[in-house]
């Protein structure tokens, strides 16, 4: 986990290593091949693709972030407060399984037609697509939780349920949150840049995974050089947290 | 009594999931009436008298219940752009979609199926390698990259002009059924290996019965069982799979409508497309749970 934090860390940093500024055009420069000068190519308004990628790891990761958090805050939130009351439990679960037939990426939609296109409405809509699995996955930990001989002595005892909550539930809850929340950016991330890819993400021609994905697929047979490194990059980032977050359930 | 029992649930999320779709499209402040005729630079009248065609200046619970009892008759109002009947928009898009969808879905579960077996059991030649990395791959790879590659080489493999039919029914069958039979295929592998650890199976061992009798009679019975529902659940992901791909091999199906409506902030038309799918959705998945339970004897009837 510490690695994989590492590396999120570094590609957000390395926005300021790049050589050139990401969004200055030279349109004497299009579509140049990798070089000295250029080590990833030009796209095809001339600018530089090692900086824009660069520069689009730092975006992409850090809109991808705040969507994972505008999950999983408020879901945890929701799911400890509905265990409290199994009658409060039983509205929850129903209005969560409505939302959950609801896919999450026209869940999503529909939150951006209500916020208009720009790059946080695409965030907030991209992490409150996520709070209805999120919340029943933490719940069901909940009740496996709760369900503990511990917990029930502890009761006995007169414990309060706020202590009981935060002294007992909680921290063995801490697993799950760091595995599914280590997922729940992998989703994220695969539909912020999904959004951006789209053209939802606000301006057009920012420096973003997603975005240089959308521009590189228009030039992919004359310059494949503009859409490989975030292509590669989303997948690399995707197939680690995933192989990561099956060892932590003990397959394999 | 369970099935009158399942249906009546079912019925409860659909009505829920519009109800939860409706409410959240009217929150937002402006609507794409004004939107759009500001920008044509009507006066303000113009506009009053346009909202009070389409009803959107009577209070919201009037318009809550026009939106019910439309949709108990499969009235999904108009389209605030066009003026068109969203259903009519829905039908005309439906085709190249259900297409898609149910051509993907098929193949996907099969791959799944397979690719999951494949995973979980030795296979010679390091043929269950080649499963493992292709489900990983599955699960991994965006949507929209390994679309662009498909094209990519069907464009350099093939002289131009030629893959026409291919880029345009083939590739996306092909592309969505490859990220379906990811996560069937991950479940299944998973529920197989559950099953090779359970004790009838040790036992079967233990007596001297062949691996593959084993396989085919205890471990893959009990393991494919839940396939049934991992299978359902995949339609959700069919549906917004056809968002990304309709838009990207430039197919004129329901998600590139549903896109298009959002952009322009069309919500009778989000609205209509999104309830479409959540009833498609709560639909199968109930079936295929009931299914589970008229499969599996160990739950009781």
């Amino acid at each position: 986990m510490w690695r994989l934090l590492l590396i999120g860390v570094l590609i957000i940093c390395l926005a300021w290593a790049a050589p050139y500024d990401p969004l200055k055009t030279n349109t004497s420069n299009q579509l140049q091949a990798p070089s000295a000068a250029h080590p990833f190519g030009t796209d095809i308004l001339g600018r530089d693709v090692l900086s824009r990628f660069l520069h689009g790891g730092q975006q992409t990761l850090l809109s991808a972030s705040a969507a994972a958090l505008i999950a999983i805050i408020p879901s945890t939130g929701l799911a400890f407060v509905a265990a409290g009351d199994t009658r409060l439990q039983r509205i929850q679960l129903l209005i969560l399984q409505a939302l959950l037939a609801i896919p999450n990426l026209l869940l999503a939609l529909v939150i951006l037609t209500v916020l208009g296109r720009s790059e946080v409405s695409a965030t907030v809509a991209v992490g409150l697509g996520q709070i209805p699995v999120f919340t029943l996955v933490i719940r069901a930990a909940i009740l496996g939780v709760q369900s503990e001989g511990y917990i029930e002595s502890a009761r006995a005892a007169g414990a309060n349920p706020l202590w009981l909550a935060t002294r007992h539930v909680f921290p063995n809850l801490i697993p799950t949150l760091a595995t599914y929340g280590a997922v729940t950016f992998s989703y994220c991330l695969m539909n912020s840049a999904a959004l951006n890819f789209l053209g939802m993400g606000g301006e057009l021609g920012k420096p973003e995974w997603g975005v240089m994905l959308a521009e590189g697929r228009a030039v992919f047979r004359a310059a494949p050089w503009v859409a490989l490194p975030p292509g590669i990059a989303i997948t690399a980032l995707i197939w680690s947290i995933n192989r990561w977050a099956v060892a932590q359930r003990g397959f394999r | 009594m369970t099935v009158l029992m399942a249906a009546g649930r079912m019925i409860v999320i659909i009505w829920l999931a519009a109800t939860l779709t409706f409410f959240l499209l009217r929150l937002h402040p402006g609507d794409a009436v004004e939107a759009q005729l500001i920008q044509v630079g009507a006066a303000s009248d113009v506009i009053a008298e346009r909202r009070s065609q389409l009803g959107l200046l009577d209070p919201l619970w009037l318009q809550y219940l026009r939106f019910c009892a439309g949709l108990l008759q499969g009235n999904l109002g108009v389209s605030l752009i066009t003026g068109q009947l969203v259903s009519e928009m829905i039908i005309q898009r439906l085709p190249p979609t259900l297409e898609l969808a149910f051509s993907a879905g098929i193949l996907g579960s099969v791959l799944g199926v397979l690719g999951g077996v494949g995973a979980a059991v030795k296979l010679p030649y390091g043929l269950s390698w080649v499963a493992k990395i292709n489900l990983s791959l599955a699960l991994s790879v965006p949507i929209y990259w390994s679309g662009t590659m498909a094209l990519l080489a069907v464009s350099y493999a093939l002289p131009t002009g030629s893959g026409a039919e291919i880029s345009r029914f083939v590739l996306p069958v092909l592309v969505l059924a490859f990220h379906m039979s990811g996560a069937v295929g991950q479940m299944v592998s998973t529920n197989i290996r559950l099953a090779m650890d359970m004790d009838f199976v040790r036992t079967a061992h233990a007596k001297g019965l062949r691996p593959v009798i084993i396989l085919w009679r205890h471990v893959l019975r009990l393991g494919l069982l839940p396939t049934i529902t991992v299978i359902g659940l995949q339609i959700g992901f069919l549906l917004g799979g056809a968002v990304i791909i309709e838009s990207l091999f430039v197919r004129a199906g329901l998600g590139r409508l549903l896109l298009e409506s959002t952009l322009q902030q069309d919500y009778p038309v989000v609205q209509g497309i999104v309830v479409l799918a959540a009833a498609v959705y709560a639909v199968v998945l109930s079936t295929c749970e009931a299914l589970y339970r008229l499969i599996d004897p160990r739950i009781t009837r």
